[in-house]
């Protein structure tokens, strides 16, 4: 389970490297090798770590932990095949640790992140909208269930294609350089995490790798099936770039048009369950 | 750290093994491996004794 686990952490900072040279390239920078994200950890590991003064000690330390049990919960929930409703449990609690990150710290920039980790709360929305009608099609919430319903009837991506849309922008949501990632824009320096160095923030970084890792693996799972493990590798990577692309292109919108446009991207997904309810 | 790792292998080696319920070895994986990781980091990261060589020009 353990070896999981590492090979997760890994592949995620490996992902994060390819986000970071893929948004380069595309904005005609060479960008950092892919294998940066790994190296960040490491250097991070190694450099003096301690406690701000203005810091709530017990919150500022508990959250990296937190942090990082609630994605090895997820990724473990993942491979299980366990409760869909466990997954995104874990997806709100990753809500209270960004919320904690930034108030822990008592520096204004960490409290801006925090306070704009809240009102990004609109990007939780289309999650319980995907929730809904993967239930409504597959009559079940186990993804051990749902994997096998998609053997049977083919790739849920194509029997609800709006609620693999809205899946897709959660991810996008959490991914760095994001359109949506305001709580972590430059504006505020590094937002939330601002005051998290050291080992505090390699711990951050790790948990952060999880999450995208368990993020696209899920997309996977849940949306296209069970396939082999290099199928599996090559849609991640497409699923990542495609993520990448968007980051590229597009400029970090404000908090409030953040809100605007995920609450009406949520609003049409919901509309269209609520119509799959009544005449499925 | 040393027993956090020991911890995660042991109950990972146990559970492939078959002697330990799939549900413990997750809470035991879950929760040691944070503890594992962090410890490991501060065990080797920079001493707090002497500063670095400050920057003297090119």
């Amino acid at each position: 389970m353990i070896e999981y686990l590492i090979v997760a952490v890994f592949a995620g900072l490996l992902l994060h490297g390819i986000h970071r040279k893929a948004i380069a390239r595309i904005q005609g920078r060479p960008g950092p090798p892919i294998w940066q994200e790994i190296l960040h950890v490491l250097k991070f590991s190694f450099k003096e770590t301690w406690i701000p003064w203005t810091a709530s000690r017990t919150l500022f330390v508990a959250v990296v932990f937190i942090a990082i049990g609630i994605w090895s919960t997820a990724l473990v929930v993942l491979l299980t095949g366990q409760s869909l409703l466990l997954l995104f449990g874990v997806y709100m609690l990753h809500k209270i640790v960004e919320h904690g990150l930034g108030l822990s710290s008592g520096s204004p920039y960490g409290k801006f992140g925090a306070i704009r980790s809240v009102m990004s709360a609109a990007s939780e929305i289309p999650l319980f909208a995907t929730i809904a009608a993967v239930y409504l099609v597959t009559n079940s919430l186990m993804i051990s269930d749902i994997l096998a319903w998609q053997v049977a009837n083919g790739p849920l991506l194509l029997a609800v294609p709006p609620a693999a849309a809205a899946l897709y922008i959660v991810v996008l949501a959490k991914m760095h350089y994001s359109p949506f990632a305001v709580i972590e824009s430059k504006e505020i320096v590094s937002g939330n995490m601002t005051e998290h160095f050291g080992v505090w923030r390699a711990g951050l970084d790790v948990a952060f790798g999880l999450k995208t890792f368990v993020l696209l693996y899920a997309f996977i799972l849940l949306f296209i099936g069970p396939i082999s493990l290099l199928a599996t590798a090559v849609v991640m990577l497409l699923l990542l770039l495609s993520l990448s692309l968007i980051c590229a292109i597009t400029p970090m919108l404000s908090p409030f048009d953040t809100v605007t446009i995920q609450i009406g991207a949520a609003g049409l997904i919901v509309a269209y369950v609520l119509l799959m309810g009544v005449f499925l | 750290m040393v027993a956090a790792g020991v911890v995660c292998v042991a109950a990972s080696a146990a559970w492939r093994l078959g002697l330990l319920e799939t549900w413990l070895a997750i809470v035991l994986n879950v929760v040691a491996f944070p503890f594992f990781l962090v410890a490991l980091g501060l065990w080797w990261n920079a001493a707090e004794k002497e500063g670095d060589t400050p920057f003297i020009g090119y």
